[in-house]
């Protein structure tokens, strides 16, 4: 039996993992919102580059929520936002001028999941596309 | 007690226990180097593309794994199932960031041994790296040091006390020890491990060892310099850690003489609540702010465990007290100098000749390898993740490069000295 189960069971995390990739996937199917931000950047050896990213409820367009009302408590007082490091001078500057928003999958009662980033108006992606031209 | 007292003369001087030991450690190395260059976020390569190939890759792994177990090819099992534990990380890390995850080093522990745990039934040895890993999630969760303080701080300006937010957390640590110490005495009392009577406790209690290590660390860079914080920190310091320590002692010292059975279990524990005892006291003389002392204090428990063990090496005193001092010196002044690294260098010399007059295979070994060690730790740069995932898959090539040399033309240089 031992050797028809430890195949199954070396399968586990492969199944877990894919159940967790699951998961998250539904939770950024919800309504986009856009908050702005305030932060800079740490070292983390085990998640890679990232920058530290408050929240700044303050610079932040509340009529996106019902009945024009931030949900701070719905979110945490900071976020991750994973980049290179060939970035992070670039983004800290735009981070610093105040022309950087997080994006969320947001739904009252669920976790908000960070979607995107915008920077200038622009997605991350792009950002750092024109960065290295 | 005799065969007791062979098997483990025999298991002590198993070169080739040893030797898998490292090649686990230079396996580690070459799975760190992938965690680290998948930390090192590509960005322009789709999420898809990042998710699908990870998941290839666990799936690849494991088939490979099946077949090596199927077909009795025990080493390449082992190596394959310490690649898998370290890919299973990698993966985590990965989609940390693709969904932009925060970084939580126990919350990650924690998913990683609730994943990773069938490996340890193809892998025994990995025990090593899941416990010291699992103990990190279970309990780091409890003692995240940043929201810990916060709580305490709180709790003490609020009117309350800090004990209060302090008791959850010390019951957790008892908790962990219950499991893990219940856990280690199953596994050294069944039958099958009669002639494993040291090795797997001693593979446990350095696991525990390490994971104090982590914890008194965590404190020492964490904690608020109040009176109230600070009395927190002895209780924590005395019940947490001295307390549950003499208990395991006192109670795998009953179980051994019940079972007349020998283990160094109970002298290793017992000098580990003794250490945290000097620690405590260190607190309240003068050198109580230099983390010199209290950091050596554990690499010397460890040193003593092993002159203890030394008993059973025909080994000049010389030798012996030169790799005391060598091994204190190691930990406790690491420095990334090159001013440290060369007379580092030249005691691993000086060690290597000892023991090649000695006729001490081993610990000749241990010199050279540790010379390596300590080479590719001096060109360690964390500041670059691209390129220290690239240095670390080199560093446990190396390693196991040297393993590989030591054994083949080990055996030349030793004949050559025995015919001397």
């Amino acid at each position: 039996m031992k050797n028809k189960v430890l195949p199954v069971l070396l399968f586990l995390p492969v199944l877990g993992m894919m159940l967790c990739v699951l998961w998250l996937k539904t939770m950024t199917v919800f309504e986009r919102v856009e908050i702005a931000v305030s932060g800079y950047d740490p070292r983390d050896f085990f998640s890679g580059n990232y920058m530290n990213l408050q929240l700044n409820w303050e610079a932040t367009d509340c009529s996106q929520f019902a009945n024009d009302k931030c949900p701070i408590t719905d979110f945490d007082a900071f976020y991750h936002f994973y980049i290179q490091q060939k970035n992070s001078n670039a983004l800290t500057q735009k981070v610093n001028a105040g022309s950087v928003k997080l994006v969320f999958s947001y739904e009252h009662g669920y976790k908000p999941m960070i979607v995107d980033l915008l920077v200038d108006g622009k997605s991350y992606i792009d950002f750092i596309k024109e960065t290295a031209r | 007690m005799a065969d007791i007292s062979d098997s483990l003369k025999k298991k002590v001087y198993d070169e080739n226990y040893w030797m898998m030991v490292l090649i686990y450690f230079a396996s580690f190395l070459i799975g760190l180097g992938i965690v680290a260059e998948i930390a090192f976020n590509w960005e322009l390569i789709p999420d898809s593309v990042k998710l699908g190939g990870a998941l290839a890759a666990l799936i690849i792994n494991a088939m490979a794994l099946i077949w090596a177990m199927k077909a009795d090819k025990k080493i390449l099992t082992q190596i394959l199932a310490c690649v898998y534990a370290f890919l299973i990380m990698g993966v985590i890390g990965l989609v940390g960031q693709i969904f932009q995850l925060k970084s939580d080093l126990a919350r990650g522990c924690l998913t990683w041994s609730a994943l990773s745990w069938p490996l340890f039934l193809v892998a025994p040895r990995l025990l090593w790296l899941w416990l010291p890993i699992a103990f990190i999630g279970v309990d780091g969760s409890a003692w995240q040091s940043h929201v810990l303080q916060d709580e305490v701080v709180r709790s003490v300006v609020n009117g309350g006390s800090a004990e209060a937010v302090m008791l959850p957390r010390i019951v957790s640590v008892y908790c962990c020890l219950c499991l893990l110490g219940a856990y280690e005495l199953w596994v050294n009392f069944k039958k099958e491990a009669q002639d494993n009577i040291v090795a797997k406790p001693l593979r446990f209690w350095s696991a525990m060892a390490l994971y104090t290590v982590y914890l008194r660390m965590m404190f020492s860079l964490t904690l608020v310099e109040t009176e109230a914080v600070k009395a927190v920190h002895d209780i924590l310091l005395a019940f947490a850690w001295i307390l549950p320590y003499l208990i395991f002692a006192g109670l795998v010292w009953a179980l051994n003489k019940h079972y007349n059975r020998k283990s160094f279990m109970p002298l290793f524990l017992g000098g580990l609540a003794l250490e945290f005892l000097i620690t405590l006291a260190f607190k309240y003389c003068t050198f109580h702010s230099h983390h010199l002392f209290s950091g050596a204090g554990i690499p010397v428990v460890f040193v003593a465990v092993l002159a203890l063990y030394s008993r059973h090496y025909k080994m000049s005193k010389l030798l012996r007290f030169c790799y005391f001092l060598l091994f204190v010196w190691f930990v406790s002044v690491w420095q990334n100098d090159i001013f440290d690294v060369i007379p580092f260098l030249i005691g691993c010399g000086v060690g290597a000749y000892l023991a090649y007059r000695a006729r001490n295979k081993r610990w000749f070994n241990i010199a050279v390898l540790a010379a390596v060690l300590r080479i590719l730790g001096h060109y360690a740069d964390v500041d670059n993740l691209q390129f220290f995932g690239i240095y670390l898959i080199g560093s446990g090539v190396l390693l196991l490069l040297t393993i590989l040399l030591l054994k083949k033309y080990g055996k030349l240089l030793w004949e050559n000295r025995n015919e001397k």
